[in-house]
């Protein structure tokens, strides 16, 4: 059974429709002229008195005339042919990298494709960064797929996390909006594309654990050192002497002077300058007085002086959802949401090389100050010397609360289930699958047919249609 | 069709006047030919024709006599009317066929030795070939009839008048004309002593009209607006019926020969129906 993104247009044409088979009703057209020689036999009487007669006249042109109405409004309408008779869908959101690849998608469908089933393998993107994308995702595919298929009752949805994600929290929150059960399965084979969790540390979120500092380029009574001396951090110059190598090196060279430290010189590298301008960063026109900055759940109030903000190529990777090459993080925000300080991942292609990172910091104690010694710079300190990739959280623990119990819908709590390495070993479990109908008329409409090619089909027929019409009436009339 | 035709006669339904020997019963008696009656022999009659075993066994005079046989002059009227050329663009309109059955009667009436002759009565004027018997004469008249194209209004009734009344005449036609005209001309030939044959040509599609509402009018005729439809159609057959039904019994009351013919069959099935004076199923009146 077709549907249409547009049914009200369908019905305009359908009501045009048989507005044209009415006027055919009534038409009031004289009959043909015809030569008969024994005319004189037939009785005497009056054209119209035959044209008002209630009966169909000109029955091909009147086919014709609604075959384009009808072509047309469909295509209009955004004509939709479900090519599934399923009533369910199995649904199942993995991680782009690992969604992108062609053999491991033909293996879960051929896995899920029973009883006749719709099985459709979606994309997250960004569940590196928050694992709560793939219910986003998966929320919004579903509701597309139930709208475009009417006959489809309930989904099981199950979602291929990956190891480690920089956060978990939105998982938490769109767990809730899913009316039903959802299989977690957390796999490990993402490593390649990722990371896999036994190469970050994982800890709570909010957490860090102490690591080597070295500041380097400062000048004498630097605040920075001074903050980073306090705790454990060496304020001292690369090639020192003591034979260990530090995990983040602070280096506090002008932007400009192009004298800094190279990425490679530790696992993190924080370029936090002198006079407030990171590589990469735009020095401001006007600088601006700000009030305060935020990072990891402190807030270093003082009278700051912002002079740079991030480079609008800066910008777009920090902006954008996709995960980039280098992924760019905020670690610190200003009081009015700008970022203070950033983070970027380099050499993140090397499976089996050690993260890297590239932290840039645009705060500039004022002068004299010492705020940065402040207990309230804390949370500034644990970001700025935190190890590369430490704010990653394990996907693992991402499973309900509550136990049994039947799917839920509307978005109340619903089953867990047993996590598994192995997708093949969770997807033959059955499953409690969400009601279908909580989706509909969630999807946008959008605008078109499905398949694409239906209204240029549509038009097409609807276009010779006229044409034949056209041709039929002179024909007629001649 | 002349190949089916061949051996058909076509014998004058009754006797004729004097008149050349030929191949039909004729109202004068002779001696020769085949016995028919006797007849009290009369002062003057040829000796030779006394029964003499009669006389010897009677003693009575008996003349033997016999039916004389005379030839017919048969002329073929054929109507060049507008309303013929119906329909105009079928294969067969009725002036094509009836060409077809007056050649066909051309050669029936060849075959038996007959002058035949054509008239063609057109818009312009008569077209007319005396009746012959030499050869050739049916193929001479194909070629007249098949150079006349039918077309205007035609009064039949003034060239019947000048055809001499000691004949056979056939009149192929539609009855759409001067009919009644026409038919008063058939009645006084016929009390003269002309032998009258009415062949009415109807046309398959003025029996059976094209389905649909059709605002129908004649050619060159004026008339009142009519429609035929699915209402009207029933009431035209019944009126068309009526007509030819009433044409049947006025043209077989004057004494002479009704044949209806439709295009819808063949020349030569309706040239047997002519000459036997049988009636086609079609026909509305079937006996005779």
């Amino acid at each position: 059974m077709p549907t249409f993104a547009l049914p009200w247009l369908f019905g305009a044409a359908v009501a045009a429709s048989l507005a044209v088979v009415g006027l055919h009703f009534l038409s009031v057209r004289r009959p043909p002229p015809l030569v008969l020689p024994t005319a004189r036999f037939v009785p005497e009487g009056e054209a119209r008195a035959v044209a008002r007669q209630p009966r169909l006249n000109d029955v091909p042109l009147l086919l014709l005339r609604v075959l384009a109405l009808l072509c047309a409004g469909a295509a209009l309408a955004g004509m939709r042919w479900p090519n599934t008779r399923a009533s369910t869908l199995r649904l199942v959101v993995a991680e782009e990298r690992l969604a992108a690849d062609s053999s491991w998608r033909d293996s879960v469908t051929r896995v899920l494709a029973l009883d006749d089933a719709l099985v459709d393998v979606h994309a997250a993107p960004g569940a590196h960064v928050e694992a709560g994308s793939v219910l986003v995702a998966a929320t919004q595919r579903a509701a597309q797929l139930v709208t475009h298929h009417p006959t489809l009752s309930r989904v099981e949805l199950t979602v291929v996390l990956p190891a480690a994600s920089r956060s978990i929290a939105g998982f938490t929150a769109w767990r809730a909006q899913w009316p039903g059960a959802v299989r977690v399965v957390v796999h490990d084979e993402i490593g390649k594309g990722g990371r896999p969790a036994t190469r970050a540390s994982t800890v709570a979120p909010g957490r860090v654990s102490s690591t080597s500092v070295r500041v380097t380029g400062a000048e004498r009574d630097d605040i920075v050192a001074a903050m980073f001396s306090l705790g454990g951090a060496r304020p001292s110059s690369l090639g020192d002497a003591d034979g260990a190598p530090p995990a983040v090196v602070i280096d506090r060279t002008r932007g400009e002077s192009g004298a800094g430290v190279k990425v490679e010189a530790a696992p993190v590298v924080v370029h936090w300058p002198i006079d407030g301008v990171p590589t990469g960063w735009t020095v401001l026109t006007h600088p601006d007085t700000i009030g305060a900055v935020v990072a990891n759940g402190t807030v270093l109030v003082g009278p700051f002086v912002r002079v740079a903000v991030p480079s609008p190529a800066l910008r777009a990777r920090l902006d954008s959802a996709q995960l980039a090459a280098r992924p760019v993080r905020v670690l610190a925000w200003w009081s009015d949401g700008a970022p203070a300080a950033l983070e970027e991942l380099v050499n993140d292609r090397d499976p089996d090389a050690p993260w890297r990172c590239a932290r840039t910091v645009a705060v500039m104690p004022p002068r004299g100050s010492d705020l940065l010694l402040s207990s309230a710079a804390d949370g500034l300190r644990q970001v700025v010397s935190a190890p590369c990739g430490a704010s990653v959280v394990s996907t693992r623990g991402l499973r309900d609360e509550q136990g049994g119990g039947t799917p839920a819908s509307g978005g109340a709590r619903a089953v867990g289930y047993t996590l598994s390495d192995t997708l093949s070993d969770t997807l033959g479990s059955a499953a409690a699958a969400a009601p279908a109908d909580a989706f509909r008329g969630a999807a946008e409409t959008r605008a078109g047919s499905d398949p694409w090619w239906l209204t240029p089909l549509l038009l097409g027929l609807s276009l010779v249609a006229l044409l034949f019409e056209a041709w039929w009436r002179r024909r007629e009339a001649a | 069709m002349l190949d089916a035709l061949r051996g058909v006669r076509w014998p004058a339904r009754r006797a004729v006047g004097a008149a050349p020997p030929g191949a039909h019963r004729s109202t004068q008696k002779g001696t020769a030919g085949e016995f028919t009656e006797y007849r009290l022999y009369r002062q003057g009659d040829d000796p030779r024709a006394l029964d003499w075993r009669l006389l010897a066994r009677s003693d009575r005079a008996f003349v033997r006599l016999s039916d004389d046989r005379a030839l017919l002059p048969t002329w073929i009227v054929v109507d060049t009317g507008a309303t013929m050329d119906f329909p105009p663009t079928a294969s067969r309109s009725k002036f094509t066929f009836a060409k077809q059955v007056a050649v066909g009667l051309a050669a029936v009436a060849h075959a038996s030795s007959d002058p035949v002759g054509v008239l063609v009565v057109t818009a312009t004027g008569v077209q007319r070939v005396p009746p012959r018997t030499r050869r050739g004469t049916v193929q001479e008249l194909a070629r007249v009839l098949d150079a006349m194209t039918p077309g205007g209004t035609t009064a039949l009734a003034p060239a019947l008048a000048s055809l001499p009344v000691h004949a056979r005449i056939v009149l192929l036609t539609d009855c759409l004309g001067d009919a009644d005209a026409t038919l008063q001309v058939a009645a006084a030939h016929g009390a003269a002593g002309a032998l009258f044959d009415c062949v009415h040509v109807v046309a398959a599609e003025e029996l059976v009209p094209p389905d649909g509402p059709h605002l129908v009018h004649e050619a060159g005729r004026a008339m009142p607006e009519r429609v035929l439809s699915s209402r009207t159609v029933a009431t035209y057959r019944a009126n068309f019926d009526a007509f030819r039904r009433d044409l049947a019994t006025r043209w077989r009351g004057t004494g002479a020969g009704y044949t209806e013919v439709t295009t819808g069959g063949e020349a030569a099935r309706a040239v047997r129906a002519v000459v036997s004076g049988r009636s086609l199923p079609h026909e509305p009146n079937a006996t005779r």
